[in-house]
């Protein structure tokens, strides 16, 4: 994934395992279930984006962990080094 | 230039003098094997090596294992835990002793590889035969081959280092391209001259490249390092500064692992990173 601030939020493009793209939006921490949106490309609108957790199952794990790390990292409470971006 | 140790063989006779398991272990192995061995003979051979006696006393009594109580003696360590429970722990007690001379950013990376290495057991549950404890001594290890690089060929290594911050190849094929063997095979050939089980030289040995494994029935064992190896690495703990660790696609699967299990295995993941320091210091 290639992350990037933008505004409040940390950003990546993204691509689902059946090869849709999509854009993955981190706002707050795992608590939170609307912390991490995944909008799909196609139609980027609000009707578009969904929670991370329940496109888990259309993504491929490396890319489900890159993204929780990442949230963990900026909006999380277990202190990790937050990252350089 | 074919690089001047394309075979690890005579890498470990040339160069490498690889470091001898503390007598502990080694004792302590053959002690469990003896069907009448007793409790107190395992903590007579506990207790006869102080400096694995001490650390494993400290792990006892550290939150990683969360007694609650104030364990004071090995004999008592002993009856608490049991043999088995014991020998994991003598055993971490001496891979910290080992670890001790690596840089703090490795001995992190291996600390938080174990602990994610445990996590992944704990949801895996008993798939490929080891308990998450002994998970937590795979994490802890996996990497103990670039300490032997840095010991005996730090130039070499530094150039593999280079090129792989360059972008050019992950660290460990340019490993093999400058010195001739990654630090997955070198990090193997220790586990197997300890005469640690063959299951966790095959999974050191596999867990950049599954192909390196010598016995099949390893891989997926191989591949849930690669996978805990990768977690560390997000998490920001890298093994080595400006080192990435990337991850084969196929290797999930092979480790049993898909994308709906990463948040729980995540979730008790980042639970277990307060135990860090404390285990960090361990090594020290
Ligand atoms: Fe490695």
């Amino acid at each position: 994934m290639d992350w990037s601030r933008q505004g409040g939020a940390v950003v990546s493009p993204a691509r689902l395992a059946d090869g849709r793209v999509a854009k993955v939006v981190l706002v707050a921490g795992r608590g939170n279930p609307k912390g991490a949106m995944l909008i799909l490309a196609d139609a980027p609108t609000a009707q578009n984006a969904y929670p991370v957790s329940k496109m888990l199952a259309a993504m491929h794990p490396a890319d489900a962990a890159d993204i929780l790390c990442m949230q963990e990292r900026i909006f999380g409470v277990a202190a990790l080094e937050a990252p350089d971006l | 230039m074919s690089p001047p140790y394309a075979n690890i063989d005579r890498l470990i006779e040339d160069i490498v003098t690889l470091p001898s398991l503390p007598g502990a272990v080694a004792e302590l192995n053959a002690t469990l094997s003896d069907p009448d061995c007793s409790l107190s003979d395992i903590g007579e051979v506990v207790s006869n090596d102080p400096a694995i006696a001490m650390k494993a006393l400290r792990l006892v009594n550290s939150a990683y294992y969360g007694l609650g109580n104030e364990v004071g003696s090995v004999e008592q360590a002993v009856n608490l835990l049991g043999p088995k429970v014991i020998k994991n722990l003598v055993l971490t007690a001496s891979v910290f002793e080992s670890l001790g001379r690596a840089a703090e950013g490795l001995l992190r990376h291996s600390v938080t590889t174990g602990l994610a290495m445990r996590a992944i057991i704990d949801h895996r549950g008993n798939a490929v035969g080891i308990d998450a404890d002994e998970g937590f001594i795979y994490g802890l290890l996996h990497d103990v081959g670039i300490i032997i690089f840095h010991e005996f060929l730090p130039k070499e290594h530094e150039r593999a280092i280079q090129m792989a911050r360059a972008g050019e190849k992950p660290l460990h094929l340019a490993e093999i391209e400058i010195i001739g063997v990654s630090h997955a095979e070198a990090g193997a050939r220790l586990a197997t001259t300890w005469k640690l089980a063959d299951r966790l030289s095959n999974a050191i040995a596999g867990h950049h490249v599954l192909d390196a494994c010598l016995d099949r029935k390893y891989r997926p064992l191989a591949a849930m390092l690669h996978v805990a190896e990768y977690i560390s690495a997000r998490s920001s703990f890298e093994p080595l500064p400006r080192i990435v660790t990337d991850t084969d696609p196929n290797i999930w699967e092979e480790a049993g692992i898909r994308s709906q299990d990463v948040p729980t295995i995540l979730g008790r993941f980042f639970e277990s990173l307060s135990d860090t320091e404390e285990l960090v210091a361990l090594a020290a």
